[in-house]
């Protein structure tokens, strides 16, 4: 019976967790779950997915899928979609899966439909909810014909344990070696923890208020507890003082930042600065000064002396973490 | 080098967007050069005066207007373009239509190429499908979301970082491949006053989507549009002292915003 | 020699002429001959005339500079007889008077001698310089003499003690001043040897007159212990001495600034009489269909007037001295700049000349030398102008400094794309959204949501357009004050719309930044707006709309009349339709600060003042620059969207002026001071002893106008 076929990303040794959001929700909108999980040394990690909703796991390994090259996981893939003719193909829209998607939707001669935020079922169809236009509207779409290709954006659907079959079968695919040109010659992770601004996640920014370049280093500590996507940024005051490198600057005339969480501290709000942060989706300001027109486009504000609060704000995430 | 480069019209990041249906009302919209494409052009441009040779070519599928975008890349230097000008297709035209659109523009020009940039998203969809598709449907090799691009002398392959999740990655392709250019691969120029009149006599070869054998419709349908919920009103954290409102806001960045 | 009889007189080459040398007036006509000779050689030599042919070949257009040739002749004489722009200065105009009507004094009372001696007496024999007539002129030219004695020591001083900063320093500039003193000392002194000589003697009919000539009296004294053959021995070699000096500082002229005696009042009488004190260089629309390069980029396409502009400067410096790049150490000093182009004219011809000596007009691809931007005018310098026209303002000359660099923006900008990076934006802002920040347009009239101001689309007309600016429509900070200045003309009943949407940027950051295109593009749609509500008055909010508006539109075929709110406000308050409750609260000493486009160009100095005054708040003092020598804030010309990277902050220099004056608040009439001068406060964390407001915003608080919106009256603007 045509259900779901899943594609599972394999990094650093490890089933991303956006495999997991789409496995699971795909088992609750119903039908089966087939998973198709590619990667060098993907077979000791197949196992995890049966409790997340995963009847049937594919498992494409090998040591030519050491690194990703798109055309090599595309033929894979194509290879396991054709047995298992689903009627929908999910994939969490990571950077490799926003690579890996198109390609594969093409390849099947049928369409996509990228970084979907929600999906719901409406008879044979997947109705995927998605922002368009940088989050001004939101499009409900659907494919026009099966398999309806859906990416989904990371952190949309919560990992929910759901048991599924979770037979596991390795596949022998055969591979066209003179269609994958691409070779990938090295892989550099940033040795730092700290992401480039445009991409973060988190950001926590100081402006005039940190009052020296010292003062950075209590930002630098509040980023470092948001984990590996949070980075610290400035604003133009305090990058002209000389108190942090042009490249942390966010504004018109820095860096344009949409992240997901951006923390000002100590920074007005000059328009110069809303302009290159303002499509922040949580916008939170510290700033003693209760007029500071940072506040009118902050989601949550704290008036108050930034040298009191960002300690405190720091102790207080230590203990939620645990 | 000769190369390719497709780019789409687009409103303006500022633009006010207003729904109708399950599109938007494209009155009072100003429309530019999608500004990843912009990447795109200078990199064909760039590459077209490092080797003192070839044609860049601009493709785009889009109504009437779209030639707009089309003189902004004459102007900032592109040599010839394709104007896919076909109002009804490219109001339907998803992902796939277009690409679909642009891969036979490109093939039915006959025109030789060595590379295909694009913009690694459009901002108004920001589905960022069409780059991997156009390489697909010509049956060439992709690389997307590059920041940097070399080639090699002989125009054989080219070497390119890409950025990955957590870093870059160095990938090596022969050519001819398409490339979706990433903010970062160069700093777009801004035309200059000549550019911009000399672009107003360059060919534009205009095309309708029937003539280049695509009919297909588009494979995905937006069914409705929906504003987001209105922003509420920033709310100011209260507490008796900055200790109480620390503690305030780690719990909202905890509860609500489950960021933490 | 005179043997005119006359004994209230004195003898002409008294103990030069005579017996012992009979051919010493033919030997003097000699020298002055050759003086003149060396002059037109030095005129040659020193590249003068190889400068007036690179004028000559000058292609650029040009206004009228003949026109009203009546008035401009009495401007220049009365400017340069009474010396009314140099006297603005007290020290360096008090002693170039001096210097100035000595050397005028002395070359009537030399003329008259001259007549007497060498003409009217040797063919009518008619010798009129005795009696009174002789006794003043001698008093005459000694009085003026000494005080050109003084006007060189002051001027001395300065080059040796005081030693100005901005003032440079060329060997001819001490030499000139040694020399004219050297020969106005020796000759008091030969004056004073031939009165110790001659009129000392009790007998002589001129002892009882012997101190009509008082410095020449006192030069004698010093003497009085020789005997006559050695008065007459030091008289003959001293005046020999002098006589050749003054020949030799005759040729000097051809070599030096002393050419400014011809030059520069000729550059007076070509000023320019527009309006707008301060033009940038017309480019009409049609040039953007068929032209093939804009802006300058070499020297020929300045105009004629502007390579003239550079033979008339004498690097005084005060150009430099009211620079508020060259004041907070960046790479710009507005003498350098013309000196640059005068040097460069010389640099060029010696490409451009052929055999013949024929300036001709090099392809780019023909001339090898260096280029004018970059190479003689560094991009840095062109970059770090404000378009403040203090330069313009300062310059006795009456040298238009500033609009130069404009031109060289305009080629880098429009035909190179060479600007700051952060500029790009700007552009595309203005191109995209019609405001340099690039916020969606449709927002620009948010501002008056919820205040019920009426739209001009609504209204069909009204007398006077509200024009906002893109400051006043999107900027946080001064989105108050136009709301101060709406309600505020709301309260006094006068009959005024917004454009709401309709409204676009007035363009000129992109004009001064060198994009004529997209400041004509902008300034056209604005004019057509404004036309189809039939437009006849507007009130700006900020000056530097106010200028664009009343000058350049103009250019564009925009005549309306304009305002700036601040004469407006001063008017309504004056007749009574605005009435100022009470004192505003807690302001302290106020100063105003002059805007560039609002004071130097357009004369409204007087306005904001009146009304500061009239908020009887607070004692009004005034900075240490203020009205015509007002220090700018710093984004003018484009600046407000550029780093400042090099130097000091000029924001900070200004705001640091403001708390020397002892002021509490610091008053603009300008959005783009305000926000310098805010920003300046906050980064000198001087938030406790000052701040800043627009004068709109204190009206409307003396007025007791509450900006909150009116409730359920949330849809009804915008």
């Amino acid at each position: 019976m045509p259900g779901t076929l899943i594609y599972a990303e394999v990094q650093k040794g490890e089933i991303k967790k956006g495999s997991f959001e789409v496995a699971s929700k795909a088992k609750e909108l119903g039908g089966d779950v087939a998973v198709c999980i590619i990667g060098k040394g993907a077979e000791a990690l197949a196992p995890q997915l049966a409790k997340f909703g995963a009847d049937k796991i594919f498992v494409v390994d090998g040591p030519e899928f050491e690194n990703y090259v798109t055309e090599a996981y595309v033929q894979a893939f194509a290879q396991v979609a054709k047995t298992v003719n689903p009627s929908v193909i999910l994939a969490s829209a990571t950077a490799q899966g926003k690579d890996f998607i198109p390609a594969v939707a093409a390849r099947l001669g049928v369409g996509a439909i990228s970084d979907s935020v929600d999906l719901t079922k409406a008879g044979d169809k997947v109705v995927a909810k998605r922002p368009v236009y940088a989050g001004k509207a939101y499009a409900m779409v659907e494919a026009v014909a099966d398999p309806q290709v859906i990416a989904v954006r990371p952190n949309s659907f919560s990992v929910k344990e759901i048991a599924g079959a979770g037979a596991v079968e390795k596949v022998a695919v055969s591979l066209d070696a003179s269609k994958i040109k691409a070779v990938v010659k090295s892989i550099e992770l940033a040795q730092t923890n700290e992401p480039d601004q445009t991409e973060a996640e988190i950001i926590v920014s100081g402006g005039r208020g940190m009052k020296g370049p010292e003062n950075f280093k209590l930002l630098e500590d509040l980023a470092k507890l948001f984990g590996p996507t949070a980075t610290t940024g400035a604003s133009r005051a305090a990058v002209d003082a000389g108190w942090r490198g042009h490249s942390y600057q966010v504004g018109q005339t820095g860096k344009t930042v949409s992240p997901n969480l951006y923390i000002a501290c100590g920074i007005s709000g000059a328009i110069q600065h809303l302009a290159g942060m303002g499509t922040s989706k949580v916008i939170v300001a510290i700033n003693k000064d209760a007029e500071a027109p940072i506040f009118q486009k902050a989601d949550y504000g704290v008036v108050d002396d930034l040298f009191n609060v960002v300690p405190a704000l720091i102790d207080e995430i230590k203990k939620v973490k645990g | 080098m000769n190369t390719v480069v497709c780019i789409k019209q687009v409103p303006d990041t500022e633009t006010l967007i207003k729904i109708q249906g399950a599109g938007i009302v494209q009155d009072g919209i100003k429309w530019v050069m999608n500004p990843y494409d912009e990447f795109a052009v200078e990199e064909a441009l760039k590459k077209k005066e490092e080797l003192k040779a070839g044609e860049v070519t601009v493709v785009s599928l889009g109504p009437d207007r779209a030639v707009e975008a089309i003189r902004t890349a004459l102007a900032m230097g592109a040599d010839t373009a394709i104007h896919i000008a076909d109002a009804a297709y490219a109001e339907k035209a998803d992902p796939f239509a277009t690409a679909a659109a642009l891969a036979a523009a490109i093939k039915g020009s006959g025109k030789a190429y060595d590379a295909i940039f694009m913009g690694k998203q459009a901002i108004d969809d920001d589905s960022a499908q069409v780059p991997v598709m156009v390489a697909e449907m010509l049956g060439i090799p992709s690389i997307t979301m590059v920041i940097k691009f070399d080639v090699a002398a002989d125009k054989s392959k080219a070497t390119v970082t890409r950025e990955v999740e957590g870093g870059v990655a160095v990938v090596e392709v022969p050519l001819p491949a398409v490339f979706s250019a990433q903010k970062g691969l160069n700093e777009p120029r801004y035309a200059s006053l000549p550019g911009i009149m000399k672009a107003k006599k360059k060919p534009v070869d205009v095309k309708t989507a029937a003539a280049l054998g695509v009919s297909d419709g588009p494979k995905t349908v937006v069914k409705e549009m929906t504003l987001p919920p209105a922003r509420e009103a920033g709310k100011k954290i209260a507490g008796d002292d900055a200790a109480a409102k620390a503690k305030e806001l780690a719990r909202i960045l905890h509860e609500d915003v489950k960021i933490v | 020699m005179h043997g005119s009889g006359a004994e209230i007189s004195r003898e002409v080459f008294w103990n030069i002429l005579g017996p012992g040398f009979p051919t010493a007036q033919v030997v003097l006509y000699f020298i002055v001959a050759g003086a003149l000779l060396m002059l037109f050689r030095g005129l040659v030599t020193n590249g003068f005339f190889t400068r007036l042919k690179a004028i000559w070949a000058a292609q650029g257009s040009e206004s009228d500079r003949l026109d009203k040739p009546g008035e401009r002749f009495w401007h220049a004489v009365w400017d340069v007889f009474l010396q009314k722009k140099i006297l603005r200065e007290p020290y360096q105009g008090t002693f170039h008077f001096l210097i100035l009507w000595g050397f005028i004094a002395l070359t009537i009372t030399t003329a008259v001698v001259f007549l007497q001696a060498d003409v009217i007496w040797p063919i009518w024999h008619w010798w009129f310089m005795k009696d009174g007539f002789y006794l003043g002129l001698s008093l005459f030219a000694d009085v003026f003499g000494f005080l050109a004695i003084i006007g060189i020591l002051m001027a001395l001083y300065r080059r040796y003690v005081i030693k100005p900063v901005w003032l440079d320093e060329k060997p001819e500039d001490k030499t000139i001043l040694w020399f004219i003193l050297a020969i106005l000392v020796t000759g008091f002194i030969v004056e004073g040897l031939r009165i110790q000589a001659t009129e000392a003697n009790p007998a002589s009919p001129m002892h009882p007159y012997i101190w009509t000539s008082p410095i020449g009296r006192i030069a004698g004294l010093a003497f009085s212990w020789m005997n006559e053959s050695g008065l007459r021995s030091l008289h003959m070699l001293l005046w020999w001495t002098h006589v050749i000096g003054a020949a030799v500082f005759f040729v000097y002229i051809a070599y030096s600034k002393l050419m400014h005696i011809f030059l520069t009042p000729v550059n007076i009488f070509l000023r320019n009489t527009s309006d707008n004190p301060a033009p940038i260089r017309f480019m009409p629309p049609e040039m953007f269909e068929n032209a093939e390069t804009f802006g300058i980029h070499k020297l020929e396409e300045y105009s004629w007037k502007d390579l003239y502009d550079s033979e008339a400067c004498v690097r005084c410096g005060r150009c430099v001295e009211v620079c508020p790049a060259f004041n907070t150490d960046k790479p710009l000093k507005p003498r350098d700049v013309i000196q640059d182009i005068r040097n460069y004219m010389e640099t060029k011809a010696k490409f451009a000349m052929d055999v013949d000596g024929n300036y001709r007009i090099l392809a780019d691809e023909e001339y090898t030398g260096p280029a004018l931007i970059g190479d003689t005018i560094d991009k840095h310098t062109i970059w770090a102008c404000t378009t403040c026209m203090a330069c313009v303002e300062a310059c006795p000359c009456y040298i238009t400094q500033f609009p130069k660099l404009i031109d060289l923006r305009r080629y880098m900008v429009m035909m190179e794309s060479d600007f700051p990076a952060e500029v790009l934006d700007v552009f595309k802002g203005m191109e995209n959204n019609s405001n340099p920040w690039s916020i969606g347009a449709h927002v620009r009239a948010d501002w008056a949501k919820g205040h019920n101001i009426p739209l001009m689309s609504e209204k069909g007309g009204a007398e006077y357009l509200f024009y906002v600016g893109c400051a006043g429509s999107f900027d946080d900070l001064n989105k108050k004050v136009a709301l101060s200045i709406a309600k505020l003309l709301q309260l006094a009943g006068v009959d005024f719309a917004i454009l709401g949407t309709e409204e676009g940027c007035c363009g000129d950051s992109a004009k001064k930044i060198g994009n004529e295109y997209i400041y004509q593009a902008l300034a056209m749609a604005n004019i057509e707006t404004f036309k189809a509500y039939g437009v006849k008055q507007i009130i700006t909010m900020c000056p530097h709309g106010y200028n664009t508006l009343k000058y350049d539109y103009k250019e564009l075929g925009g005549d309306f009349e304009v305002f700036h709110y601040t004469e407006i406000l001063d008017t309504l308050i004056k007749s009574g339709k605005i009435t100022l409750k009470e004192p505003v609260a807690d302001l302290g000493t106020m100063t105003y600060h002059d805007s560039c486009y609002l004071g130097r160009y357009n004369k409204v100095y007087d306005q904001p003042r009146n009304i500061l005054k009239a908020l009887n708040s607070g004692a009004v003092v005034e900075m240490a620059s203020n009205h015509a020598k007002s220090f700018c804030c710093g984004a003018g010309g484009g600046r407000m969207w550029m780093e400042e990277d090099l130097g000091t902050r000029i924001n900070q220099k200004r705001t640091k002026e403001a708390e020397a004056a002892g002021a509490k608040t610091v008053c603009t009439a300008c959005p783009f001071c305000f926000t310098m001068l805010s920003d300046g406060i906050k980064e000198l964390e001087l938030s406790e002893k000052l701040q800043a407001f627009d004068i709109a915003q204190l009206v409307a608080k003396a007025a007791g106008i509450d900006l909150k919106a009116s409730e359920g009256d949330q849809e009804a603007a915008g």
